[in-house]
């Protein structure tokens, strides 16, 4: 079953529920007639749940044909290959009574980065002979006696053995890797709360209806519902990893002014500004301009951008990564220069700015910036409020899908008395 | 520090599951696009941020992968809340 429970999903009668990642394989343990599969079948989709009793059945006579063990164990384990290698979520739905298979099971998981838990089925020994007796074929009592007292071990070996979690069979729910803990720190949030703000990225417009209307009305939403600050992307064409190239995509600062007009509060920014496609002196001027407009609500979000095909699409060139590195740093040095009294010439790597005409920005305390690229030193005027890690793993351990950006303020100034590199 | 996700999310796991079924595509099983959008119950996404603020972020945004539909943003909304100091 995914995220949610399954449409039409039997209601399993008791048991904690079990929070599994997206990408994971479920080994399940117990004697025959404790339930396993029943389980399974209710909790899981059948293209996920791979038996040994259901192989038995296509390469043997059916489903109990002990005779057909080997080949079924044969497929079982080539389809477990298959599955893991693809990250599937998969059970495997066999006694599981066997600590080698489990540990080869365990190990197949790990080689292919996904996750591991097993699942026990502590069934009383009386039902589950009962439940054996009722069976067309069922499993001889001395070999039933044995899987069940094998199973009164299991339970302390599965401790040791490195599985990511073993749970008592109950209800399930499968969510991202990034949410497997979310109950307890949901319960951390209510008991000790922490405040965090939130900011709302609008990277495409291709919804029904009106695009200004549309775009008004989200953005009147947006800061209703609590958003501080809104975001586009600044690109020509819609990137892959959101849509198809031909999908609208608006200009990012003409839709910041537009969202300045629409909205009071919320803060405004590109996420982030490419430095390729503006002059960085008239990139100075458009976000001076949105300052004013807005009433001081932008934030300066710079990249050294780098979506190839938008730049041939527009007859730009493509410089190298190097090259554009340079040009970032040149916007980094440029920008609070602009913003600052004074109009001497500006030299950097890529740019040249013979004179700098005085920009209007109103900010007395320097306009925000985030910074997408590692830039190798912050340029003079540029101070992080935080360090720039060398990675992120502190944030990227419960952070799935993401991206993060140095925050930070830049200070309009005066400039030196040179400032070429 | 900041952070930035696609989120979809859903008061419960019954609209999650539909919004979900909604929102992916052909071919892609529901278990890999709800990894690739984040998808989860307000509950869920107040665990996932608070994990990333005691991480150290401090503001987070989102990009919520149903947008186009008029309950998305109010939606989010509680997740917002359980944030205010």
């Amino acid at each position: 079953m995914p995220i949610y429970e399954r449409s039409g999903q039997r209601p399993y009668p008791s048991g904690v529920t079990i929070r599994l990642p997206t990408a994971c394989l479920v080994v399940l343990v117990g004697p025959s007639g404790s339930g396993k599969s029943t389980w399974a079948e209710s909790q899981f989709r059948p293209e996920q749940v791979v038996s040994s009793d259901r192989l038995r059945a296509l390469v043997g006579e059916g489903p109990h044909d002990q005779k057909a063990g080997k080949d079924a164990f044969q497929v079982l384990n080539l389809v477990l290959e298959r599955r893991v290698s693809r990250r599937l979520l998969t059970v495997v739905d066999t006694l599981g009574l066997d600590a080698a298979r489990r540990t080869a099971y365990l190990r197949l998981a790990r080689q292919h980065g996904m996750a591991c838990h097993a699942v026990l089925f502590d069934t009383p020994a009386a039902l589950c002979r009962e439940r054996n007796r009722a069976r067309d074929r069922p499993v001889p009592a001395k070999v039933l006696a044995e899987q069940i007292r094998a199973h009164g071990n299991t339970r302390a070996a599965l401790a040791g053995e490195g599985f990511d979690a073993v749970h008592d069979a109950g209800p399930v729910v499968v969510v991202p890797a990034a949410m497997l803990a979310a109950p307890a720190a949901a319960s951390r949030q209510e008991d000790h709360p922490m405040s965090l703000r939130f900011g709302l990225q609008v990277p495409s417009f291709t919804w029904a209806g009106d695009l200004r209307d549309g775009l008004a009305a989200l953005a009147v939403d947006a800061e209703e519902a609590g958003f501080s600050s809104l975001w586009v992307m600044d690109h020509m064409l819609q990137i892959p990893q959101v849509g198809r190239e031909w999908d609208p995509m608006l200009d990012s600062y003409t839709t910041l002014g537009f969202l300045a007009a629409v909205t009071k509060t919320c803060r405004l920014g590109a996420l982030v500004t490419g430095v390729t496609y503006r002059n960085p002196a008239h990139l100075a001027k458009i976000v001076a301009t949105l300052d004013v407009l807005s009433g001081g609500r932008v934030v300066c979000g710079l990249g050294a951008a780098w979506f190839e095909r938008e730049h041939r699409v527009y007859g730009w060139d493509f410089p190298t990564r190097r090259d554009r590195l340079d040009l970032l740093e040149d916007a980094l040095r440029l920008l609070p220069l602009m913003w600052g009294p004074g109009s001497q010439p500006f030299e950097g790597h890529r740019v040249r700015i013979p004179r700098r005409s005085a920009t209007h920005g109103r900010s007395k305390h320097g306009y925000p910036y985030w910074s997408a690229a590692r830039a190798s030193a912050a340029p003079c005027g540029w101070s992080r409020s935080t360090p720039m890690p060398a990675t992120s793993s502190a944030a990227r351990t419960p952070c799935g899908t993401s991206s993060a950006y140095w925050p930070g303020t830049v200070q309009p100034q005066a400039a030196p008395s040179t400032t070429s590199r | 520090m900041t952070h930035l996700s696609t989120v979809l999310c859903a008061p419960d796991r019954s609209s999650l599951r539909d919004r979900t079924e909604a929102a992916r595509a052909p071919g892609t099983t529901p278990e890999a696009f709800a990894e690739s959008v984040n998808a989860g119950t307000v509950d869920d996404h107040i665990g996932r941020f608070r994990e990333l603020a005691e991480a150290g972020v401090h503001t987070a945004i989102v990009s919520l992968a149903d947008l186009a539909t008029a309950s998305a943003v109010a939606d989010f909304a509680p997740v917002i809340t359980a944030f205010r100091s």
